[in-house]
């Protein structure tokens, strides 16, 4: 029980700090919050340091990010619906 | 005293499944005809690309005998027009559309006139069982923007070919091939005169009894592929993916088709956050109901 409220302040403390900073909110709000919250700890943007396995995905412009996400939507549609587009019919 | 039947030798099931098989194989000279070249997308644009509209529309056709019919086609609600910036700019518009219509088993003719001035015909001709003629014309009051254009298509045993001509010295030629019979290869050609512009695309089909697999590739830069998983009769999902990589324009989208006795149901969503949803349904004999929406 002590152990789920210290992991629950955890959480807390990530999202104000993600939120209501400004410059991190900034920073969040150029599409890379999705990929940075599930990938990058949370003291990274707090020292605003970024692990080079990442940099890649963040460095990524409007154009690049528009096609991986067309493309994700794209083959993973086709593999949900060959694998579970019999739960469809009717 | 009822004697033993001796035993008569069969062929074994397994010898002549592979002998099925083997001219399965082999059987290349009776391939399947494939669809036409422009229609390679058409399971996917079907499910994919419902009419949606804006406002009220009214339509109703009247028919005078067999081949013969009129329509008449009342809209009002906003029309997107073209702007510069990436806002979407909507004016209200309305209009009446008078058609008629002359359906033959080898003739089709259709014809359209719009309240501003337009006029659209099209033209089928069946000339023989495998030469068929196509027209069609877009007419308007405007200088320099009225369209018209030839096709003639040819349907091979195992091949279609079609050659286009048009305004604006504007020449094009498909091919599409069978080459086994589930795969159909082919490409086209054309050339602007007026733009002095060419192109090139080559474009490939693989179609089993439970999905379609459609690519495209033209030299103008589009990348068009698509996948339509057809479920049952009823129900098919398609999903298809468009991308331009001359100006960067990328687009997918995911929908399904549920085609039921009294009513047809469609939807979609696109990458772009844009989901979208058409009802067809039949409310009595002559009488549909449509329902169209569209959240961006």
């Amino acid at each position: 029980m002590a152990d789920t409220v210290i992991s629950l302040d955890k959480l807390k403390a990530f999202w104000n700090s993600q939120v209501h900073d400004e410059e991190n909110w900034a920073h969040n709000m150029n599409g890379r919050f999705l990929v940075s919250a599930f990938l990058v700890p949370s003291d990274f943007h707090c020292h605003g340091i970024r692990p080079p396995e990442f940099s890649a995905i963040l460095a990524c412009s409007g154009n690049e990010q528009k096609l991986l996400r067309a493309a994700g939507l794209f083959a993973g549609s086709i593999l949900l619906m060959r694998n579970y587009g019999d739960l469809m019919a009717i | 005293m009822a004697g033993l039947v001796p035993p008569v030798t069969t062929t074994i099931p397994a010898d002549a499944s592979k002998t099925k098989k083997a001219d399965e194989k082999t059987d290349y000279m009776n391939l399947p005809c494939p669809i036409p070249f422009e229609e390679i997308h058409r399971e996917a644009l079907m499910s994919l690309k419902p009419e949606t509209f804006e406002g009220l529309r009214f339509d109703f056709t009247k028919g005078l005998n067999q081949k013969f019919s009129l329509s008449h086609s009342v809209s009002m609600g906003p029309t997107e027009i073209p702007s510069q910036s990436a806002e979407t700019i909507k004016i209200p518009t309305s209009h009446y559309e008078f058609g008629a219509n002359y359906i033959d088993p080898n003739l089709m003719l259709i014809g359209r006139v719009l309240t501003d001035g337009r006029l659209n015909a099209r033209v089928k001709w069946d000339l023989t069982d495998n030469l068929t003629v196509k027209a069609n014309a877009q007419l308007t009051n405007e200088p320099h923007m009225s369209h018209g254009m030839f096709n003639f298509d040819y349907k091979g045993k195992d091949y279609r070919s079609q050659f286009q001509i048009g305004n604006g010295a504007l020449f094009g030629a498909s091919y599409f091939q069978s080459v086994t019979p589930h795969l159909s290869l082919g490409g086209e050609v054309f050339w602007a005169g007026q733009h002095r512009k060419s192109g090139i695309g080559y474009a490939g089909r693989y179609e089993t009894d439970k999905m379609v697999a459609t690519g495209q590739v033209a030299s103008t830069g589009m990348v068009a592929l698509s996948y339509v998983q057809k479920v049952s009769e009823k129900v098919s999902l398609a999903s298809d993916f468009m991308y331009n990589y001359m100006s960067k324009d990328v687009t997918a989208s995911v929908g399904y088709d549920y085609i039921l006795r009294q009513c047809r149901l469609r939807g979609k969503i696109d990458s772009n956050g844009c989901t979208t949803a058409f009802l067809e349904e039949r409310l009595n004999m002559g009488l549909n109901f449509i329902l169209s929406a569209e959240v961006r």
